[in-house]
């Protein structure tokens, strides 16, 4: 089940809401896990087998921990290896198979094997929760019910933010549910569904226009339409979703971790990556870079560290070498900033300014790479952003991309990039005037996006009685 | 509290005026009357407010009975305050629908024999002659449905029913309803800090998620507007077993029937036609908002080399299997292909570059290559439609469909090659026809209908009268009549008579046609799209006996032989035409299903 759908929206989320919020505290968690199970084998419920040995295994795995003191690594390993076992068997093995294949010139037929949905979400968790017992930052949960819900909790379970274990602990047991969180919470999820569906949808529309076509059959003023396009659609999805997974939560009575901080101000790509996808960076952070040794052994050290942090972030995005080169992309430019110190805050308009263009340069040639099909097709394209390629074939005219209803999102897309809004729903509510309004155009955001879902309902039989 | 008490007030008076059906209502109208015909029938009454025959503001109702035996019928009306006008339409029940046989009718009367439409001359009719005999009214229908108007006015007044006890129970439950939610938002003030406009936010918030779920449309499982029927409901266990796509099932049946969906996606599509410069583009159709042509997208792809040889040595297999059919049963196969309004009109279209080429040439050059070494004969006129598009325009601006000057074209072309296999063919000249300019455009199956905008148009829910701002030539064939069949919610449907004497039509449906025409020389079986109706009465005139048949309607999506081969084989026909567009070009693949 998606957010962005009719069904989620109007039908899961008001009837879970509402017997949530009329019943009592006890029950809260039960209602949750129940929602959450649901939620999860809408679509193909015999994927929750993998997510529930997912808990198992960690509930076990996580008691022998802080049980068996003397062993509690090997446990740990072991543990770590079955996690790591289910994400490398259904989002992995094809991939390694096709490239054995295609190395040593075998014919190895491929599994047929479909990736569950947010396994990489909850398995990042579950070992979130297992390395926290592992260094004693948090105690094995005995409830099991309690885990199950860290684990498979329905608004963070499919796209995040990845939240760790210790951040969430004392929520699970102890939250309130209170009015401001409740109005807090729908307003985010409003805000977020909003930048999905009318932002990101409208900006992936043209990217997709431009991206399903030869990357030598446009021109450079598309190639850098089309990549300015699925630079916005990527932000504005993920962020939407996290925006509806915070406010969620939040009605729920959580309080996750903010994922996105306007990252496309960024004067650099370590700001970059302290703005964008937070959770994930600060989960490699936590549980791989400083346990490596982060920057403690030297600048040498420090840049192999991240290297294997940024490959592995490759990598963990999909299955395919497009994901893997730009992790190291992006891993390459942050050795580099290390090295020559341009991470570092700079003064002066036009260095930083030039600072901010040689970041977005960065980012935006790296999502050429992470939304391409192939590596060929990638390099070609970014080519023919700087011109270097003979375009050849080109069907399409510019009024094919864009018109007026894109010019006013690609605005609203670079207006909601900066932080123009960012304490929109901090306004004050003596100013009741402003107040009014947001709430008034808010309800107005959810109106226009609720008709955007429901106009992707409409499949008309084209063929029929042509 | 005083303010509460006026507020409070206020609302229950709002509420007892939104409830006025349920204290303030009408008895049913009861209808009945006597009626023998044969066979199963639907009557259906159209109570019209206004003293016209206009029948726009109508309460309705419907009834179906079997007339093997005369049978006396009855049926009840609900919330007609008032009735002026009585209509009734007469069909038969089966799809396709029947010839009506003929019906005896009497004592029609409204609300227990208080108003009796007794004067029977007072009824006139179409699609049927009428006879009175006696008390009764004799229908001898000449169309699949009859509609009969009572033109004198009834001045229908069913008594009001005024439930004194059910408006006490809603005006004293809606002020203490009002009362408390007037106190509890005063209250909230003060309390916990939680704002008024919060409140009311949420509560808005809530009731929009609630509605859509209000009101599930169950009953409704085609839609027209989309041409598709609705998913349906499954539930979890069937037949005792567990329904894994019962997720997936339940997301399609729902986002089908939620309430107001198509009021929701018009308004949002409206909005967002209305915010286009120069070009919407909906559901693979985009209109050029500067001139009203609509262009269907993916006819703009260029194909690459692969996948067109691919492709079109897939189709020539096809093509070249049905010819070594036809050639074993002495036919000659002609496949007719229009060329598609995207290539026609490409100027009209600025979503292509400059240069853009199109699969148009390149299929093309291909086909006309590989089927001359068969010695197929294959007509793809675009460069005579090239030629001629800017005379009368051979394609619909808003619609794909070709024009009868397109549809004209077309069947002249394809005459003239047919003319150098079989000499003796007539072909219809311009001077067959009378013509008239129209701004609606025909649907053209047999049982048309005139649209002001198109089916594109309609698809798009673009509700826009500037769009119909041409005029297009429509070919009336000398002896011939335009006859009213029936109205329904799409538009007001026609049939074409015949009136030549050496002409007979038969085995007609709406999408398909048998002719026999004794001044017509050599038999030919037609098969095609929607692209056949329009061309097809200039074969009736050209051939001696003809065939049309239609494939990709209701449930037959295949263009194959196995569905005609029987057809084929009883008529014997000297020609075998295959008619489609461009657009269609690879259901030319399955052609040779069948031929095992």
């Amino acid at each position: 089940m998606l957010f962005s759908s009719m069904t989620f929206v109007y039908m899961f989320l008001p009837v879970v809401c509402l017997i949530y919020l009329c019943s009592k505290k006890e029950l809260h968690n039960g209602i949750l896990l129940a929602a959450s199970i649901l939620f999860y084998a809408w679509g193909e419920p015999r994927y929750l087998a993998i997510m529930f040995l997912t808990i198992i295994v960690n509930y076990l795995g996580a008691i022998a921990v802080e049980k068996y003191d003397r062993h509690k690594k090997l446990a740990l390993i072991l543990t770590v290896i079955v996690n790591l076992g289910f994400l490398a068997y259904f989002k992995y093995f094809n991939f390694v198979l096709d490239n054995i294949n295609h190395i040593f010139s075998l014919d190895i037929k491929l599994v047929e094997v479909i990736l569950p949905l947010g396994i990489s979400f909850y398995t990042f968790q579950a070992m979130s929760y297992l390395i926290d017992v592992y260094r004693g930052e948090c105690k094995a949960q005995k409830d099991f019910y309690k885990l199950a819900l860290y684990i498979c909790l329905f608004p963070q379970l499919i796209a995040g933010p990845i939240v760790k274990y210790h951040d969430i602990e004392e929520q699970i047991d102890s939250r309130e549910v209170n009015f401001d969180k409740v109005q807090y919470g729908v307003k985010r999820f409003i805000i977020g569904l909003s930048k999905k569906m009318l932002i990101a949808n409208t900006m992936g529309a043209i990217a997709d226009k431009i991206f399903v076509q030869a990357p030598d059959t446009f021109t450079p003023v598309v190639a850098w339409l089309g990549a300015a396009a699925y630079s916005f659609q990527l932000f504005f999805d993920f962020s939407g979703y996290s925006d509806m997974a915070i406010g969620l939560g939040a009605i729920f009575g959580f309080k996750f971790m903010e994922n996105f901080n306007y990252p496309y101000i960024s004067k650099s790509i370590t700001e970059f990556w302290r703005r964008w996808h937070i959770s994930l960076s600060t989960w490699f952070k936590q549980y791989l870079y400083i346990p490596l040794g982060g920057n403690k052994n030297g600048l040498k050290r420090t840049c192999i560290n991240l290297g294997i942090v940024f490959l592995l972030t490759g990598l963990w995005h999909g299955a395919s070498w497009t994901f893997i080169i730009w992790g190291i992309w992006n891993g390459f430019f942050i050795i580099l900033e290390k090295i020559t110190g341009l991470h570092k805050d700079a003064q002066g308009f036009w260095i930083n300014f030039t600072k901010h263009i040689y970041a977005v340069l960065v980012f935006v040639l790296g999502w050429v790479l992470f939304r391409s099909d192939d590596l060929g097709y990638a390099f070609k394209y970014i080519k023919n952003m700087f011109g270097s390629v003979n375009v050849h074939d080109v069907t399409y005219a510019i009024p094919y991309y864009i018109d007026t209803y894109e010019v006013i999102m690609f605005v609203a897309a670079l207006v909601c990039s900066i932080p123009v809004f960012k304490n929109i729903l901090n306004v004050s509510k003596e100013n009741k005037l402003l107040y009014g309004l947001i709430n008034l155009w808010l309800l107005f955001l959810f109106l226009l996006s609720s008709a955007t879902i429901a106009s992707s309902t409409y499949n008309p039989f084209i063929y029929f009685r042509f | 509290m005083k303010k509460r008490t006026i507020l409070s007030i206020i609302i229950t008076i709002v509420c007892i005026a939104l409830t006025n059906k349920f204290w303030f209502c009408v008895n049913p109208l009861e209808i009945s009357f006597n009626v023998k015909g044969a066979g199963d029938t639907k009557f259906e009454f159209f109570l019209n407010k206004e003293d016209n025959n206009d029948f726009k503001r109508v309460k309705y109702g419907v009834i179906e009975a079997n007339l093997d035996e005369e049978d006396s019928v009855e049926l009840f009306i609900n919330r007609v305050h008032e009735a002026k006008r009585v209509k009734l339409t007469i069909s038969g029940i089966s799809t396709p629908p029947p010839q009506l046989k003929t019906i005896v009718l009497r004592d029609l009367q409204l609300r227990h024999g208080k108003y009796k439409l007794e004067d029977l001359k007072a009824f006139s009719a179409e699609g049927a002659k009428l006879k009175i005999n006696g008390d009764k009214l004799v229908i001898f229908p000449e169309a699949e449905a009859v509609s009969l108007i009572y033109n004198k006015p009834v001045s229908i007044k069913p008594p009001v029913k005024f439930d004194i006890k059910v408006l006490i129970v809603i005006a004293v439950l809606s002020f203490l309803t009002a009362l408390k939610l007037t106190s509890y938002l005063a209250d909230f003030k003060t309390l916990n800090n939680a704002s008024r406009m919060d409140i009311i936010f949420l509560t808005i918030f809530f009731i929009l998620l609630f509605i859509p779920m209000s009101h599930i449309d169950t009953q409704t499982n085609y839609n027209k507007k989309e041409n598709r029927s609705f998913a349906k409901y499954k539930p979890f266990i069937n037949d005792k077993q567990i329904n894994f796509e019962f997720g997936n099932n339940l997301d399609s049946w729902f986002n089908d029937r939620f309430t107001s969906r198509l009021c929701l996606i018009e308004n949002y599509v409206n909005l967002k036609y209305r915010l286009a410069l120069n070009y919407f583009e909906y559901k693979d159709y985009v209109i050029n908002k500067k001139n009203n042509w609509v262009f269907f997208i993916k006819s703009f792809k260029t194909i690459d080399n692969k996948e067109f040889t691919e492709n079109a040595n897939t189709i020539i297999k096809s093509i070249i299997a049905i010819n070594n059919y036809c050639k074993k049963h002495n036919i000659k196969l002609y496949i007719f292909i229009s060329p598609t309004k995207e290539y026609i009109y490409k100027e009209n279209n600025l979503y292509l570059h400059i240069n853009a080429k199109n699969s148009v040439t390149q299929f093309k050059e291909y086909f006309e290559k590989e089927l001359k070494k068969e010695n197929i004969a294959f007509i793809f006129p675009v460069k005579e439609f090239r030629n001629q598009r800017n005379n009368d325009l051979l394609f619909y601006k808003t619609d794909n469909h070709w024009t009868e000057a397109g549809a004209f074209l077309g069947y002249q072309i394809l005459m003239n090659r047919i003319k150098k296999d079989f000499k003796d063919i007539n072909i219809l000249d311009k001077n067959f026809f009378d013509y008239e300019y129209r701004k609606e455009l025909k649907f053209a199956e047999h049982e048309y209908y005139y649209s002001s905008s198109g089916r594109s148009v309609e698809l798009m829910f673009i509700n826009d009268n500037n769009i119909a701002d041409t005029k297009y030539k429509y070919f009336k064939i000398k002896n011939s009549n335009e006859v009213k069949v029936k109205e329904a919610p799409d538009g007001i449907y026609f049939k074409t008579i015949y009136n030549d004497p050496y002409i007979k039509i038969f085995n007609q449906t709406n999408t398909w046609l048998d002719s026999h025409n004794e001044n017509g020389k050599h038999k030919a079986f037609i098969l095609g799209n929607s692209f056949t109706a329009a061309i097809t009465p200039y074969f009736i005139y050209t051939f001696n006996d003809m065939v049309q048949r239609r494939y990709n309607i209701n449930a037959i999506n295949e263009l194959s032989i196995r569905l005609y081969k029987k057809d084929i084989e009883k008529l014997k026909p000297d020609i075998l035409i295959i008619c489609i567009n461009f657009a269609h070009i690879n259901d030319l693949k399955m052609l040779e299903r069948g031929l095992d």
